[in-house]
């Protein structure tokens, strides 16, 4: 192609080759951060175990805010893929006696196998038809759970495993076990970032923008709807085997529909299209009941109060709404 | 060349398209017009693989086509606009044009989600090319970093061929692309289009603005009724009883 080109403005042209490092992620490695910094100002042990069980949480949260805040897909079924991933650990733990982040790992595997699987049939659907069949997934995956005992141990006795080693090392106690959780949510964090800043992120965004123009340059739609499902199968997979090692005794009642609800709150509330909305959002979500405990017969209202408030006067999510408050005081201050 | 031949397309009862026969040369503007319903779109969702057609064929310099997925149809070199502008709204103008560089990028997703250099390399480049190509389309700088959606919808229309051109395609197919957009706007969007196929490309301009089509345009194919009912060049064209009846809707023999 020979369009002319004007001297002044090809000039221009060699500066801003790409994008620089997101806000987003500076906010994430904050987070990476102030979650260790937490833990040790925290003396109460209930409170540092809470601490871990929202890493554990935002690990999930990050996945399916790739897959609702990026690709628009919506899945009310994570809890499947959370159980999933807690079984098949659990099982391989203790069937087989192989190295427990090894049956993380291919906890992680078996729920991205079955996230993958189920997005070709899901390709053709959109929002509200998403939703319902995600749904459906959820259930029908929790009525397994709770009935295939010989693998789940279903609601009671339910299912347990041996303490945390790695290595021969016990890294079962909450201080340890701890940063074996943040080391995941770091890594988490790490892939999902490196999604959201290249090309895959912005193909994942074109597809929920509008996926006909993402078709017309080249995206294969289809793919790319597989790949989210995957990759938020694979998060919430890797998330629900660390549950298995945090919880070390759990029955199918942790893998209900609420828990696919908690996560959509944890998105929603964070920012859609942050990834340190994510974890912002699992935090939240996970503290909050804790911190309301005081309240006692009142603590679900009040929870709901804070919910419908946060989500009234931020209905972008917390992270936007903090930013766009904190640009607003800085222009403020100027004038 | 891109060649249509013989497509037919039925919506049940209606026939949208019925033996469709039009060829479209490398390096100059092929206009195609007629009056509404006349299957334009339909024929243009054809060529692009958004809908199958019921007979005939499609090729792209030999090769044949039809019944390939859109983002196939990319790779093959044929790209299209939409009528109903299709924005990339929520990204940056310059991340927009930069998703057109999707069929050229060779690094794998594994690749990707570990960022390796070869990917930013691969990053750098694209920016670099999208940042050319709306040098190419006038788009003012200071839009590249604003979100695409704010921008005035006429900008908004060249960063949506930008964004085709990114592909670097053998045939753009443009969709009413002077919708919208005023007298100036639209002798403006002439002179880009004659630059365009002067670069090589062959253009396909669907329009209802027949000025446009008839300045710009080597050769120009009238629809209606979904069937090809006149050809020629733009003076061939506009002396033909056929189409002065179509728009006008004479009656004659």
């Amino acid at each position: 192609m020979k369009l002319t080109v004007s001297p002044a403005a090809s000039e221009s042209t060699a500066k801003r080759p790409g994008v620089p490092l997101s806000a987003d992620r500076k906010l994430s490695l904050v987070l990476m951060v102030l979650f260790p910094i937490c833990t040790f100002a925290v003396t109460n042990s209930f409170y540092k175990s809470v601490l871990v069980l929202s890493m554990i949480n935002a690990i999930a949260a990050v996945g399916l805010c790739l897959m609702l805040g990026f690709a628009g897909e919506i899945s009310i079924g994570q809890a499947a893929f959370y159980g999933l991933g807690a079984y098949v650990t659990a099982y391989l733990a203790n069937q087989f006696h192989i190295e427990p982040a090894l049956a993380i790992a291919a906890g992680a595997a078996v729920a991205m196998t079955i996230g993958w699987g189920i997005s070709r049939p899901l390709s053709r659907l959109h929002e509200h038809y998403l939703a319902m069949a995600t749904l459906a997934f959820g259930i029908i995956m929790y009525i397994f759970f709770a009935n295939a005992r010989a693998f789940t141990g279903g609601l009671d006795p339910g299912a347990s495993v041996e303490r945390f080693m790695f290595l021969g090392f016990d890294l079962s106690s909450m201080e340890r076990y701890f940063w074996v959780v943040w080391v995941a949510l770091g890594l988490s964090v790490l892939v999902a970032g490196n999604i959201a800043s290249t090309q895959v992120g912005r193909s994942l965004l074109a597809v929920k923008m509008s996926a006909s123009a993402a078709a017309s340059v080249g995206v294969d739609v289809v793919r790319m709807k597989a790949f989210v499902f995957a990759i938020g199968a694979l998060l919430t997979g890797l998330s629900g085997g660390l549950y298995a090692y945090f919880a070390r005794s759990f029955n199918a009642g942790t893998f209900g529909i609420g828990y696919s609800i908690e996560l959509l709150m944890m998105v929603v509330l964070g920012s859609l299209t942050r990834v340190s909305g994510a974890i912002v959002g699992a935090f939240i979500i996970t503290i909050l009941p804790v911190v309301f405990e005081q309240f006692e017969d009142y603590k679900t209202l009040v929870f709901g109060i804070t919910m419908v408030l946060i989500m009234k006067f931020m209905p972008s999510g917390l992270v936007e709404g903090v930013l766009s408050l904190g640009e607003r005081l800085l222009r403020g201050k100027r004038n | 060349m891109l060649a249509i031949r013989h497509v037919s397309k039925r919506f049940g009862g209606l026939r949208a398209l019925r033996d469709v026969n039009i060829e479209a040369e490398r390096s100059c503007v092929t206009g195609l017009i007629g009056p509404n319903g006349a299957g334009k779109s339909t024929l243009m969702n054809v060529i692009s693989g958004f809908i199958g057609a019921d007979e005939g064929s499609v090729t792209v310099d030999e090769a044949e086509t039809i019944g390939l997925p859109p983002h196939r149809m990319c790779a093959s070199g044929v790209v299209r606009t939409f009528q109903n502008l299709q924005m990339f709204s929520d990204m940056s103008t310059v991340e927009v044009v930069v998703m057109g560089r999707t069929r050229h990028r060779r690094a794998s997703l594994a690749a990707n989600l570990l960022m390796t250099p070869a990917v930013r390399h691969e990053e750098r480049d694209a920016f670099l090319a999208a940042q050319d190509l709306l040098v190419r389309m006038d788009v003012p700088e200071s839009f590249w970093l604003r979100r695409a959606g704010d921008l005035p919808y006429g900008f908004q229309r060249r960063v949506e061929i930008a964004r085709a051109l990114a592909t670097e395609p053998a045939y753009l197919l443009l969709d009413e692309p002077a919708a919208g957009l005023n007298d100036k706007e639209s002798s403006a969007l002439g002179e880009t289009l004659r630059k365009i196929a002067d670069g090589g490309i062959g253009v396909v301009l669907i329009e209802h603005d027949i000025d446009l089509v008839m300045n710009v345009s080597a050769r120009v194919f009238v629809m209606d009724a979904g069937t090809v009912i006149a050809s020629g060049t733009p003076s061939e064209v506009r002396s033909n009883p056929d189409v002065v009846a179509a728009y006008l809707g004479e009656e004659h023999d």
